[in-house]
Formats: structure tokens, C-alpha cells, sequence
């Protein structure tokens, strides 16, 4: 046993380290699996972790359902308890915050899309005793404010590579289309993507008005004849619209490359097609599944200091976080992707049959 | 403690399904499940289904490099789980390397695993890997080329980006004239770190130079070269290391020559985590080294079994992460704030 590694916040009993493994193994996919070796053990009474997601992305939002899919994937694989909420405005997701710590949930879990408005509430937590993790966005700012991991894509790494892309296939002048106002990742993929391309024409819409949408950057590529690249982010959400434009404006023999931020089925049709250039992949679903595995394991035994593997998987998320991106897909690649049968359709991840 | 007991008592049946039960908290669970049910009717046996594969790792590491033999070790500990056979072989030679590609193919294993430091001098082997209808995976180095070879997936931390982030780093710490130490000639990825370092450098409004060491092959040659360069240059306020032994002759050659530079690095060993606990190095970039030996198996054996996965959402998930070209095992940051945390990784448990 080497001392010098146990970290005084985390002295535990070699016997209660021993719990980590079994109970995980029994925080098994399937409910019934669960319960069953939960009673195998002697732990049927243990009380469920309870964990509150908290996010900026609007319950409709195709990507936000996915990341909530595989929030309600753990919860039931480990047998916790998962609550849900959402809101784009940043002074009702501070008081959602607050009304989690005042019920006593065990892990927090948010985004940083306004890493100012959430800072306070967020240290706050912290100090509270709960686990705080931070998923999506706010990489730079999760462990400063007292974060026990981030889960998510660093935007800056995202839009300096989906620049160089960009670049790359010869994009001199970018649209960056933005749809969250108050988001400040999207900000930042198009500032990168700018910094390797060399210029940037920002155009902020909103989502689900398509027709307006297309009419929008139909009007911007006429009065602006330089552009040759847009970059879009939410997958085919605010893709669609834009490819709707784009194809006019091709057809009077203008070629301008469309890249995108997020992966669904039409985005994929759209780059087997030749209408999409790439687009860049953060695991949405993951980013929901993580947290809640990363915290039950916590909740039960701390840190485990006995089992290697266990160890460096605690170590990895102890560094800073995961990083699910970005990760990019193109003709290349495309028909792996859709082979994982990870791509939402619709409601992929429901009705298991 | 009672439930500790409980828990202990059961162990011993659980034992095969622990490690499996660790990934399975990021991995797969629906297999647990599976495992779960072969418990329950068997009793005894917690075991993988049993899969015919047989892996090649092959790196351009040599034996006794600590770094490469925690590769080694992650390796080594996924084909305890999985049963699978590994054959590891690490040589910093390049010719030596492409042969053990080259044999590996020949000997018709299923996967290789391989790292691109060199990637000119690997291509041919890795594109008749690929033609010979091996799974090929690259792990730490050479990721772009070795997608273009037909690589899947890569395993690793970029190096941009990790010399980005150490740039960014080290300018909040208030260095202003960075020195960054390139230790082996022609590791483009080594390159990579530094310019990018010094890329945030300079938007902070500092400075950087590089500087070409002998490296790890003389000590006492380096760790000179270091001394004169900060010696010369009273100003540089801040020193990148960009492995773990290079480090600390940077810390001994500024004991040497009694530079007040920070010193900051990449890679983790237990000298240089004490350094961070004592406060005489601002941070180490991780990046996993154990990983880079165990993930890449672990997915291996995932693309084998997957008919019998395929109700699984979270193996899907998984499948689409690798499908999207790279697991970034970093770049993760050891500092004062988490290095008590931070578990130094050790050999295999002793039974």
C-alpha cells in the first residue's frame, strides 16, 4: 500500500473499497438485473443516488433528448434516481440549482453555457458537500469552480479543427450560424474556426422558424459574394434550412461548403449525399450516461485505491474530465457511424423490442 | 461494516467480474448483464464469453521506458479480463518496428495496435495490415496518418491541443519567456506541443524559444545543454518539459544553475508528482498511458462480440465514439489542486 497516494478527503476501510466492484457490477443495464444483485448482496435497502441535471438545451431539442437518453439509460442501469431540467435562461437554472441542493441531491449536474451567471451557484454546491459535474460546456472553467469532472467537447479544440478543415478544402470567408444567443461555446467554435480560416460573417437565427432561416442566409450569400463556407451547429435542427438555401444558391453555380456541429440520420444522409462536408461528433448520449455512472460509483466507495483499472478510470475523469470530441464524421467514416446504430432516427433510444 | 462484510463475503465469486464491472461503469453494462445471468444459472463462474482473437500491440517504445510500460501494463490487465491473446512488443527502433508489424500479419492476428511515430517509415505495413483485413487501431502517436493507412480509431491525446492547453497554462501562471524542450529528433508530434505552447504564449503577449536536447540517451549531457541555455538567458521565467525524465533533469539544471523558472511538463511519474505536491512544478499534462494500453483492447473485443451486444444503447454509444475516429485519453492536468487526488499508477496488484 503507498501512503503517499490516499488523499486525506478520501480515507476509507480496504473492506468498504471492496464494496466499488460488486456494486457496480450489479448496477447492471437491465432493472430487474440490478435488483437481483442488489439483493444478492445484501444492499436491496440502499437508498439510490439521486442526481439532478440542470442544462441550458431546451427539452424539444433533438440533442438534448438524446443526452437525457442516456441519462435515464444509467439511471436505470445503476439503479439511480434522475431528475430533469431544462432552461435557456440562466437566472432560472441558478434557482434550479438551488431548489436541488435544498432537496438534498446527492450530484448536481450542469452546463456552463454562461459560465458567469452559473459560477456562484456552482461554487456554492461545491461547498454544500454535493458532487458537481459539468457536462457540454465549460471544460475551462469546471475544475476552477470547484467541479469534480466535465464530461463534454472542448469547444475551443472543435472550432480550431473544424476550421482547419474548413481551410483546408479551401474556405477563405465563413458563415458561422448561431442559434443559442446566450451560448457561449457556439461563440467560441465560430471565433476558432475565424482564426484558422481568416474570416467570419456571423448570422444569428432562430430555431425552428426554417423558412425565415432560409431566407435569412439565402439573402446574406446574395449580398455577400465572398462567402464559400457555412458552419451550423445542432445538427440537422438548423442544418435544414440552410442546405434548402445552399441548394438555390448552388444552382445558380455558386459552390459553398457546409460543415456542421452535431450527429442525426439526415445529417448523415446529407453527407453521404455530398451536401454536408463533416460534421463533428461530442457522444450527446454519453455526456448523459457518464455523470451518473461516474457518480454512483462515488457515492459507494469514494475512490477505490484497490483495483488498478478502477483507479485509473477515476484518475482519468480526476484529470480534468473526459473528453468525448470532438470527433469528426465525413464520407470517410460515415458508414461506421451508422453502423454503431447509435444515430438517432427519432426515438432510437426508446422501446427496446 | 456489516454490508462491507456482506460484500466480502461475495467477492470471492465476483472476482472475475470485477475489473469488467470498472469498465462496465463506463463500458458496458448490458454485458454485465449477461454476466449476471451466467452467475445466477451457474452459480460459480463469472466469465466473459470466451472469443477467439488474437491481438498485436505494437509500439515504438522500448522495454524500461516507465512511460511505455504502463501501455504495456493497461495491455496487459484488458487481456486478463477478456481473455484474448496479446502479443506486446515495444521497440524504439524503427526498422525493428515495421518488422513486428510485418510478422504480426504474417503471423495472422486479428488486430493490430500500433503506435505512428514514425509514419513514413510504417505505412507500408499498416496498409497491408488493413489489406489483410486486420482491425487496425492506432494508439498515441501519428492519428491523422494513420486514418488515411485505414486505421479505425485512434487512442491518444493530440498534441496540438495538449500544447495549446500547457501554453495557456503556463501563461496564467504568470511565465512570460517559455523554454520548451524538444528531446528526440524527428518526433514531429513533439514539434506539435512546443509550437503550440508557444502559440498561446504568444497571444498572452510572452515569448518562446525551443531548444534541442540529446535526450534521455545521456543525462548528464542534457541536463548541461539545459543549465547553459538558462544560464545565458537569465529572462526565461518558465521551462516545458515534454516527458516525465526530461523534467527532472530540467528541475535538476535549474537547481544547478539557481534559475528561478517555472518548470511545467508532460507525462506523470512519481517524481513528478511529488514535485507538484511540493510546489516545485506548476503542473504535469496526462494522458493516460494505461489507457492507451487498455482501451484499445477493450474496444477490439466490443467490435468482436457485437451480435451478441446489440441490444445494448450504451454499446451502440460506444460503437459510435470509436466510429468517430478518436478516444482522447488527454489532455488531462495534474496540479496542486488534484495531485493528492491522483493516484499514482502502479504495476499489477500484487495477489
Amino acid at each position: 500500500m503507498t501512503q503517499r497516494l490516499s488523499a486525506p478527503t478520501a480515507v476509507l476501510q480496504p473492506a468498504a473499497l471492496r464494496l466499488l466492484p460488486p456494486l457496480i457490477a450489479a448496477a447492471v443495464l437491465c432493472a430487474g438485473c440490478a435488483e437481483a444483485a442488489l439483493e444478492r448482496l445484501g444492499l436491496a435497502g440502499v437508498q439510490p443516488v439521486a442526481i439532478a441535471f440542470i442544462v441550458h438545451g431546451t427539452e424539444t431539442d433533438p440533442f438534448w433528448q438524446e443526452v437525457r437518453a442516456g441519462a435515464e439509460e444509467a439511471a436505470q442501469a445503476f439503479d439511480a434516481s434522475v431528475l430533469w431540467r431544462a432552461s435557456p435562461d440562466t437566472s432560472e437554472r441558478v434557482r434550479m440549482v438551488e431548489d436541488a441542493l435544498t432537496q438534498g441531491f446527492d450530484a448536481i449536474v450542469v452546463t456552463l453555457s454562461d459560465h458567469l451567471g452559473m459560477e456562484r451557484i456552482v461554487r456554492e454546491a461545491v461547498v454544500e458537500g454535493a458532487i458537481v459535474y459539468v457536462i457540454n460546456a465549460g471544460v475551462q472553467y469546471a475544475t476552477a469552480f470547484g467541479a469534480a469532472a466535465f464530461f463534454g467537447m472542448v469547444e475551443l479544440v472543435a472550432g480550431l479543427a473544424a476550421g482547419e478543415r474548413l481551410a483546408e478544402a479551401g474556405v477563405s470567408r465563413l458563415l458561422c450560424v448561431v442559434h443559442e444567443p446566450d451560448n457561449e461555446a457556439l461563440e467560441t467554435r465560430c471565433e476558432q474556426a475565424e482564426f484558422r480560416i481568416g474570416e467570419m460573417v456571423r448570422l444569428e437565427v432562430e430555431p425552428g422558424r426554417n423558412a425565415e432561416i432560409e431566407a435569412q442566409v439565402e439573402q446574406l450569400l446574395n449580398e455577400d459574394a465572398a462567402i464559400d463556407g457555412v458552419l451550423s451547429h445542432d445538427g440537422w435542427l438548423i442544418a435544414e434550412p440552410i442546405a434548402a438555401a445552399l441548394a438555390r444558391v448552388a444552382a445558380g453555380g455558386r459552390e459553398i461548403i457546409h460543415a456542421v456541429f452535431g450527429v442525426d440520420e439526415p445529417v448523415l444522409q446529407g453527407i453521404e449525399a455530398g451536401q454536408i462536408f463533416f460534421t463533428v461528433d461530442q457522444q450527446p448520449w454519453l455526456q448523459g450516461y457518464l455523470p451518473v455512472a461516474y457518480a454512483q460509483v462515488k457515492r459507494y466507495s469514494a475512490r477505490s485505491r484497490t483495483d488498478e483499472v478502477a483507479s485509473v478510470l477515476l484518475q482519468w475523469a480526476e484529470g480534468g474530465g473526459i473528453l468525448l470530441g470532438p470527433g469528426f464524421v465525413d464520407r470517410g467514416n460515415v458508414d461506421l457511424v451508422r453502423e454503431s446504430g447509435a444515430v438517432a432516427e427519432g426515438a432510437w433510444w426508446r422501446g427496446e423490442s | 461494516m456489516s454490508l462491507s462484510a456482506v460484500a466480502n463475503g461475495i467477492l470471492s465469486h465476483w472476482r472475475g467480474v470485477v475489473f469488467l464491472a470498472v469498465v462496465g461503469l463506463t463500458m458496458f453494462a448490458a454485458y454485465l448483464c449477461r454476466v449476471d445471468e451466467i452467475v445466477r444459472t451457474q452459480g460459480q463462474t463469472a466469465a466473459l464469453p470466451q472469443i477467439d482473437l488474437r491481438i498485436a500491440m505494437i509500439t515504438h517504445g522500448g522495454i524500461g521506458d516507465p512511460f511505455w510500460d504502463q501501455v504495456a501494463a493497461g495491455a496487459q490487465a484488458a487481456q486478463r479480463e477478456f481473455g484474448v491473446e496479446l502479443r506486446y512488443d515495444g521497440d524504439g527502433d524503427i526498422n525493428a518496428q515495421v518488422r513486428l508489424v510485418d510478422n504480426a500479419i504474417a503471423q495472422g492476428y486479428d488486430v493490430l495496435i500500433v503506435s505512428l511515430a514514425d509514419p513514413d517509415a510504417l505505412e507500408n505495413s499498416v496498409r497491408a495490415a488493413v489489406e489483410a483485413g486486420l482491425l487496425v487501431l492506432s494508439i498515441n502517436s501519428g492519428e491523422e496518418r494513420g486514418r488515411a493507412f485505414g486505421a479505425i480509431t485512434h487512442f491518444g491525446q493530440p498534441d496540438k491541443v495538449a500544447g495549446l492547453a500547457a501554453g495557456e497554462r503556463m501563461a496564467d501562471a504568470g511565465v512570460t519567456r517559455m523554454l520548451c524542450i524538444i528531446h528526440e529528433d524527428g518526433n514531429i508530434g513533439l514539434v506539435h506541443r512546443c509550437e503550440e505552447a508557444g502559440l498561446s504564449m504568444e497571444l498572452a503577449g510572452g515569448q518562446y524559444q525551443t531548444l534541442s536536447v540529446t535526450g534521455t540517451a545521456n543525462i548528464r549531457e542534457t541536463t548541461n545543454e539545459i543549465g547553459a541555455v538558462l544560464l545565458a538567458n537569465p529572462n526565461i521565467d518558465g521551462v516545458l518539459a515534454l516527458n516525465s525524465e526530461i523534467a527532472e533533469l530540467a528541475q535538476r539544471a535549474i537547481i544547478e544553475v539557481n534559475s528561478n523558472a517555472e518548470l511545467a511538463t508532460f507525462d506523470i511519474s512519481p517524481t513528478v508528482l511529488q514535485d507538484i505536491e511540493r510546489g516545485s512544478m506548476l503542473f504535469a499534462v496526462d494522458q493516460q498511458a494505461y489507457l492507451q494500453g487498455f482501451l484499445p483492447i477493450v474496444f477490439a473485443y466490443v467490435a468482436s462480440v457485437e451480435e451478441e451486444l446489440e441490444t445494448s444503447a450504451l454499446l451502440r454509444a460506444l460503437k459510435r465514439w470509436s466510429a468517430s475516429g478518436r478516444l482522447l485519453t488527454g489532455p488531462g492536468f495534474v496540479d496542486a489542486s488534484n495531485v493528492r487526488r491522483y493516484p499514482d499508477i502502479r504495476g499489477p496488484e500484487e495477489e
